[in-house]
């Protein structure tokens, strides 16, 4: 038995900034970090309990009041942390208070005593593991010859969407088009992101443009209704769904494979397209597949240059963890942030 | 609207926590018991409990407890998420505390965090006054003989909830598996004045008890107090779940209170089996809260005995801290540091 003398337990609180310096803007790193944890969960080295929520009423007042999301996991292999990720949303914050609509914390553990590491933002973390989880996917399931991207939503995630595509089909990329029911917001988004990736990024007047002859094409909106064709698809195309209702579970047919990130995750949350798609005997479930096997070759991927494949993932919280892990280690190495004080003896009651 | 977006968080460790208030036990066990009518009012939301378990099935073993909870008092309006890692290991291997807890306290309009704070105390005591608040309101009003099963941290805070609200204890019986930690138990409360007697055996602890709580290690499968050793008129909390075999839980009680009846969804306890299994109805648990207020009535006569279950309500975590950061707020404690200065994106 080892006594230990100093028995003060001290963690690194890292800011919105803090993580911004030590890396958390830096996508390249992010897709890494991000199919590290998809080849963690493809080789079932995690735990990944359900997400409960707090809201203010029904389920139906996540998108009008609010919600409060808990997403907690464990990383096993090399990684061997973890950590919880609480996101609350309350969508009046915009209008309300000039202040975004999320904000996240995380806090990492050492898996072994439960000690915190880090309590650290997530929002940023959020925000580009979102956007990096297409990335992977587009990686492994997108024609590696693809050229043009089309974008429904114009939003922060499509914002991280984009920059996780351009990194992984750097100077491939031809032409993105994109489509928003706020027109104001798609110029924003065109003038924004064409100056900071030196791309050609065109608005165009309707989902079905941002479609349609598109190699790969993102659906990330605040949609309440299905829109999306499945005849709109071109042959080979790769789409990932990350809003919930733009694609009716009638549309599946059309596509040769779905992908999903973690197929207990979507079912206990019973809303995503792939999910209904399931519960209305459209599709088979055994036919939808996990990234994480994919990438390891546990299952197949994509087969020829005509298949078109979703890829419709519920967002994990393994995906926030590791993130978060690699700027903490950057802000470790770097001494960015602020040491603080758990307890200096703890009181054992 | 105003211009200046940055969110500030206040940072209270668990020194600071404590010199606001973390461990007054009277506030405790006041915000407790309001918590809990305030349950059965309406006012508080809180979503399934969720345990993160690195063995399946393991509830006993190392895991990360995760809760979350919302008030909406007239007394306050917060919104709070809680992360409490606990790893039976600890003190034996590390020598550190076997669970530490951390809560962030969110503002519920905007929700965003306006303080980040220590919980491993909280989280305890309020154990402790939660049990002993099922005492105050079902237990026999002249209970003498205080059974403890498990002599750890959790039990101190039921010995020193219970010795506020049941004033008629005179003797505890101790046990525990490590005979020198019952020992050690009864020096540290020698000081509430009461005859301790260490067990040789759990028996010897339960039978003729007329307060029973069992906080131990147990886990599922495990289950060791048959119906016999249930002394009649006795209640008993049934802290650590996983301590009465279910046929003592059915035959051994006849009346049955726990604080918060919606968990009874919940898939892995003692009670919510029963139920689910259509051994034990429902409508036969009595809700703390409905007592408290005045509804409804759990012990009728001197004979009747009372099975309680308390499952970790985040709210009375979440009443208690913002309680203790309105009184670092005051006293200018804590360590404040920034969500951000400006966000990024939106």
């Amino acid at each position: 038995m080892s006594e230990q003398k100093d028995k003060s337990i001290h963690f690194l609180y890292l800011s919105q900034e803090d993580c911004i310096k030590a890396g958390a803007l830096d996508m390249k790193e992010t897709l890494k970090a991000v199919e590290e944890s998809f080849i963690l969960h493809g080789n079932d080295d995690f735990v990944q309990p359900p997400k409960p929520v707090i809201r203010w009423g029904g389920p139906e007042t996540e998108e009008t009041r609010g919600r409060i999301m808990s997403m907690p996991s464990y990383l096993g292999g090399n990684k061997n942390v973890a950590g919880i990720k609480w996101i609350p949303s309350m969508p009046d914050n915009p209008k309300k208070y000039g202040q975004p609509r999320a904000n996240a914390l995380i806090i990492l553990s050492d898996p072994d005593n439960g000690f915190p590491l880090a309590v650290m933002d997530g929002t940023i973390v959020s925000a580009m593991r979102t956007g990096a989880a297409t990335g992977v996917a587009a990686k492994y399931l997108a024609n590696p010859d693809s050229e043009i991207i089309g974008l429904v939503g114009a939003g922060v995630q499509s914002r991280t969407q984009l920059l996780a595509l351009n990194e992984v089909f750097k100077n491939r990329i031809t032409l993105v088009k994109v489509f928003d029911l706020d027109e104001e917001k798609t110029e924003r988004f065109t003038y924004e992101m064409g100056e900071e990736l030196d791309l050609k990024i065109m608005p165009v007047k309707s989902a079905e443009d941002a479609i349609r002859s598109s190699d790969i094409f993102v659906t990330a909106t605040m949609s309440t209704f299905s829109y999306v064709k499945g005849e709109w698809v071109k042959d080979g195309a790769f789409h990932s769904e990350i809003s919930f209702w733009d694609t009716d579970p009638q549309e599946l047919i059309h596509y040769d494979k779905l992908v999903v990130d973690d197929w207990y995750q979507v079912k206990h949350h019973g809303v995503d397209v792939t999910y209904r798609s399931t519960e209305k005997g459209l599709i088979k479930e055994e036919n939808i597949k996990e990234l994480g096997k994919i990438i390891i070759g546990k299952a197949e991927g994509r087969q020829n240059g005509k298949e078109k494949i979703l890829f419709n993932p519920i967002g994990i919280s393994m995906n926030d963890i590791s993130e978060a892990y690699r700027i903490y280690s950057n802000a470790v190495a770097q001494g960015i942030g602020q040491q603080l004080t758990l307890w200096n003896s703890p009181y054992w009651i | 609207m105003s211009n200046n977006k940055e969110v500030k968080v206040l940072w209270l460790s668990q020194e600071e926590c404590i010199e606001c208030g973390a461990m007054d036990m009277d506030m405790i066990l006041e915000y407790v018991e309001k918590v809990n009518l305030w349950l059965v009012e309406g006012k508080v939301v809180e979503p399934e409990l969720l345990h993160l378990l690195w063995e399946p099935g393991e509830y006993s073993g190392r895991r990360i407890g995760v809760h979350a909870a919302l008030i909406r008092s007239e007394e306050m309006k917060v919104a709070a998420v809680k992360g409490i890692p606990s790893n039976p290991m600890n003190p034996i291997k590390r020598n550190t505390p076997r669970s530490n807890g951390i809560i962030i306290l969110y503002n519920e309009e905007t929700g965003y965090p306006f303080a980040v704070m220590d919980d491993t105390i909280v989280s305890a005591l309020r154990t402790g006054a939660s049990s002993a608040l099922g005492a105050k309101y079902c237990a026999n009003p002249d209970s003498e003989i205080l059974g403890l099963v498990g002599c750890g941290v959790i039990q101190g805070a039921h010995i020193e909830a219970t010795s506020k609200v049941m004033k008629k204890i005179k003797t505890v019986r101790l046990y525990d598996i490590n005979k020198e930690r019952a020992e050690q138990f009864a020096k540290k409360w020698e000081h509430l004045n009461y005859n301790f007697e260490i067990c040789n055996s759990v028996e010897e602890a339960v039978s003729d008890s007329d307060i029973v709580y069992t906080a131990t290690n147990a886990n599922v499968g495990e289950e060791y107090i048959p119906k016999e050793w249930i002394k009649k008129g006795s209640f008993h909390s049934g802290v650590s779940m996983w301590d009465h075999t279910h046929e003592a839980i059915l035959e051994g009680f006849n009346k049955y209170c726990m604080d918060y009846k919606l968990r009874l969804r919940d898939p892995k306890y003692p009670l919510s089996e029963l139920t689910k299994a259509g051994k034990l109805d429902p409508d036969q648990i009595v809700e703390l809260g409905q007592i408290i207020k005045g509804k409804e009535k759990c012990r009728e006569n001197v004979n009747d005995t009372v099975f309680f279950v308390t499952l970790g309500i985040c709210a009375t975590d979440t009443a208690n801290s913002y309680m203790i950061y309105k009184r670092a707020i005051e006293k200018g404690l804590g360590t404040e540091v920034n969500l951000w200065k400006e966000p990024a994106w939106y």
